[in-house]
């Protein structure tokens, strides 16, 4: 092989470069601390890396969600808390109130009602981030008022029954609210399967006792009509004690899904609540058919009531039974002992959505752990190694140098 | 033999050693010219003389200067030259795209659309708040910013791209016509048997210089004539060069000889990637971006138009985005004026966040080719930037090749100090050693004519 200038000058320039180039990348690693700058630093880990950080964002999405949610929760218990207070001093009151000594003062049984009606009240319009806590989905107006009379405390429905729902995994919403409907309303919720093998016209009928908020007892009595395949037609009759009716409807055209056995839709619409309303008689309730099924396995029909009346309008009648001189009957004491136990097992839901948002923020915590680990292999810079790789870099390129100023210009021109 | 003779033979000794001293001062100025060809001095005896039967010799000359050269390396460079430049340059341009979008960064396309998207999520939690309706207009803006940049990102690259299109036209144009005019004076030097070295030195290397635009193919005729041509089609010769322009036709670069004439087929060099890079790649990205944003658009609204408003009464059919054009995402005005026209409603109640979540969910929806939108722009980000990993492994090996064959050339070609300085003192020497015989020739002159 002829060594010529040309070909000492063209090896030395080639070997520089490649010095120059390990050194700058090294550099940039280093003052970015991170392998990969561009996708083509490495196109597999680059597309891992923005797999891990949209990872991430949704993590952090999901981690103020739940902050968000648990803010709300915690805001819902507080008043629950306050009403169980509240209902506490009722209980010890209708207790006390037997005695025959406070037979001249009702009346101050009866404020102390009008007292704890107010403070429920309050409770019940408890607001958390501009937001009513027990107002569903509607959070333009109180969700709990008298109405103009002044004589009954009324809700505004259907809005108060939405439910508020939190994105906390990818897979999963939490529901995040305890509604004003499940909350203060009577809720009749219709269990049980009706017999899809049966010939139209059949009925299915059933009955239930049922209180309004004088603690006056009725009949309920509500059949389902087969009209056409996999269709019926509900009706229902209330009755007193005296067998008369006070009050009845129909609703047409409830349609199951064969093969879910799920009812589809009520009338042509969204399968949702009845609402029955007799205010002469003070009865209120929400009769609700979204769980009712059909299918070739019929089972009794019973109904699951979360409470026999509201409990605003329960405690207004007892109010107004004190003012009147008369002590609350039996079934009225029964129904706020009841309505006590449902607020107790709803502040435990209230507990358990707690519970969970808690878990799920500390498996968001452990997986945002994992997931910046995978993205640190793949992207974060060893710094040691980094280092030493730089060290040694400039080493060869510190050589390089002084190769340069004592080989490039020795010829024997120098010699002579 | 005379006296004379003996001058004669010496003087003409002088002069040649003077003449391989003058071809060696040029071998060493030229040591460091990386266009020059070594010079090789060719010395024969001149014809004796053969009077009296005797064959006595008359001294030495120069019969060649031959330019040391090895032509399979000059046409492997020419041959690999092309390819190493169009890599090259290719991967050069994809980057400056790939830079574009800013990946991977919080302030890359992937997270801005995962981030406007979990804005949407975080929104369904409490539709009411205004905060996080701005949250959501804030990072609907962000997106489309975003978009935006990149679309006009292309566009500066693309007119860069043609000025430099332009110009490498011209840099070839001038080229040939410095091919043509040294072949011509290549093929006059050659007819009257001149020495045509520089100017075959200087061809040589424009040669060079243009197999880095394009593709070309050289041929050489019997003087020596370079026949030249570019992507199959006739370039240059003694008699013709073609002089070539570049069109914009149908938002593809076009090279042609004429205006009417049809375009050239040029498949490598520069000026090759720097046509894909304007004609395909641009296109294809263009066209994945307006895909990306317009199923956004469109998924979006398809949501957003079912639901209610915050108003009183509520409203609905509300778009979200109006429009999407040369890269513009336009998030509608009303909703920027006023973000309780977000319609995220399901029930007309304000606090149902629904349709919230339904277009936060649509972030893991195969909504293009099968793909979630993630993972379709994920996949082209990873092909871009494998693009640029293979022209630019191609161009880096190329480019060993390169170096390798240009160490060959300037080995074989190049000049070596040294040894041009030890024919320096050869010639010196022998100078030296002529000039003493023209003493001697000289003292024997005195001698005779102090006899007289």
């Amino acid at each position: 092989m002829r060594v010529t200038d040309l070909s000492i000058q063209q090896t030395y320039l080639t070997n520089y470069q490649k010095n120059k180039r390990t050194l700058q990348n090294i550099q940039q690693q280093i003052t970015t601390q991170s392998k990969v700058n561009t996708p083509s630093d490495n196109p597999l880990a680059n597309s891992k890396i923005l797999r891990f950080g949209n990872q991430l964002g949704n993590f952090n999405t999901y981690k103020n969600n739940i902050n968000t949610s648990i803010g709300f929760v915690q805001n819902t218990l507080l008043p629950m808390e306050g009403m169980q207070n509240e209902m506490n001093k009722v209980i010890i009151d209708l207790t006390s109130m037997n005695n025959a000594v406070v037979d001249d003062k009702l009346d101050i049984y009866a404020q102390n009602l009008d007292l704890t009606l107010a403070t429920l009240l309050d409770f019940a319009n408890a607001e958390y981030d501009g937001r009513y806590v027990f107002g569903g989905n509607d959070s333009s107006s109180k969700p709990f008022d008298y109405n103009a009379a002044g004589d009954k405390v009324e809700a505004k429905l259907p809005n108060i029954g939405g439910e508020h729902l939190a994105r906390i995994s990818k897979n999963s919403s939490q529901k995040i609210n305890i509604t004003g409907q499940e909350m203060f309303q009577s809720v009749y919720e219709q269990r049980g399967n009706l017999d899809s093998t049966s010939a139209i016209g059949s009925v299915d009928t059933s009955n239930e006792t049922i209180l309004d908020a004088d603690g006056n007892e009725y009949t309920l009595t509500y059949n389902y009509t087969k009209t056409a395949a996999n269709t019926y037609d509900f009706s229902y009759d209330i009755t007193d004690s005296t067998a008369a009716s006070v009050g009845s409807g129909t609703v047409n055209d409830l349609v199951f899904n064969p093969a879910s056995s799920k009812l589809t839709s009520i009338n042509g619409g969204n399968p949702e609540e009845i609402e029955i309303n007799i205010p002469g008689n003070k009865i209120e309730f929400q009769f609700d058919l979204t769980n009712i099924k059909e299918n070739t396995n019929p089972t009794n029909l019973n109904l699951n009531k979360n409470q026999d009346a509201d409990i605003f309008n329960i405690l207004i009648s007892m109010k107004n039974k004190l003012n009147n001189g008369e002590r609350p009957n039996d079934n009225q004491v029964k129904m706020v002992n009841n309505f006590m136990n449902h607020l107790t097992n709803k502040m435990s839901e209230v507990g358990n959505i707690s519970n969970k948002l808690l878990d799920a923020a500390e498996l968001i915590d452990s997986q945002r752990l994992a997931v910046q680990e995978y993205m640190s292999i793949e992207k974060d810079v060893d710094m040691a190694e980094a280092i030493i790789e730089l060290e040694t870099s400039q080493h060869s390129l510190d050589i390089n140098y002084k190769i340069s100023s004592m080989i490039l210009p020795s010829s024997l021109l120098d010699y002579l | 033999m005379s006296i004379n003779k003996l001058l004669d033979v010496a003087g003409r000794s002088l002069f040649t050693y003077q003449k391989a001293l003058n071809v060696t001062s040029n071998n060493i100025v030229n040591a460091n010219n990386p266009n020059y060809s070594k010079r090789r001095i060719t010395m024969s005896q001149v014809a004796p003389d053969h009077r009296f039967g005797l064959g006595i010799g008359s001294g030495v000359e120069i019969s060649d200067i031959a330019r040391v050269r090895n032509e399979l390396t000059d046409k492997q460079i020419i041959g690999y030259n092309h390819e190493y430049s169009y890599n090259n340059r290719y991967s050069e341009l994809l980057t400056q795209v790939e830079q574009l979008y800013s990946e991977p960064s919080d302030l890359g396309v992937s997270n801005l659309m995962n981030e406007f998207f979990n804005s949407w999520e975080e929104l369904a939690v409490n539709p009411s708040s205004t905060a996080l309706r701005n949250n959501v207009i804030n990072s609907a803006q962000k997106f489309s910013s975003k978009v935006n940049s990149i679309y006009d990102g292309y566009e500066v690259i693309k007119t860069d791209v043609k000025k430099e299109a332009e110009q490498t036209v011209s840099e070839m144009n001038n080229h040939i016509m410095n091919i043509y005019n040294l072949n011509r004076e290549i093929y006059k030097a050659t007819a009257v048997n001149r020495n045509a070295n520089d100017l075959l030195d200087e061809r040589a290397a424009t040669l060079e210089e243009l197999s880095k635009l394009a593709n070309i193919s050289v041929t050489y005729d019997d003087n020596n004539v370079a026949n030249v041509s570019i992507g199959g089609s006739f370039a240059v010769d003694r008699v013709h060069a073609e002089k070539y322009l570049l069109a914009e036709e149908d938002g593809k670069l076009k090279i042609k000889p004429h205006e009417e004439s049809g375009a050239i087929m040029v498949n490598s060099g520069k000026i090759s990637a720097l046509n894909d890079i304007f004609s395909k790649k641009i296109t294809e990205h263009k066209a994945l971006l307006d895909n990306l944003a317009t199923t956004v658009m469109d998924e979006v609204n398809s949501i957003h138009s079912s639901g209610y408003s915050l108003h009183e009464p509520p409203v609905t059919g509300i778009d979200f985005f109006s429009g999407y054009e040369h890269g513009k995402l336009f998030i509608n005005e009303d909703i920027l004026a006023d973000p309780r026209y977000i319609a995220v409603s399901a029930d007309q109640t304000d606090g149902n966040g629904e349709f919230a979540s339904a277009i936060g969910a649509l972030k893991d929806r195969d909504t293009m080719d099968g793909l979630t939108f993630e993972s379709k722009y994920s996949d082209f980000i990873s092909g871009m930037a494998s693009e640029i990993v293979q022209h630019d492994q191609q161009g880096q090996s190329l480019g060993l090749v390169l170096d390798q064959l240009s160490l060959t050339k300037a080995e074989y070609s190049g000049v070596s100090t040294d040894e041009e300085m030890v024919n320096v003192i050869k010639f010196q020497r022998s100078y030296n050693a002529s000039a003493k015989l023209i003493q001697v020739a000289d003292e024997l002159f005195q001698t005779i004519i102090n006899m007289v």
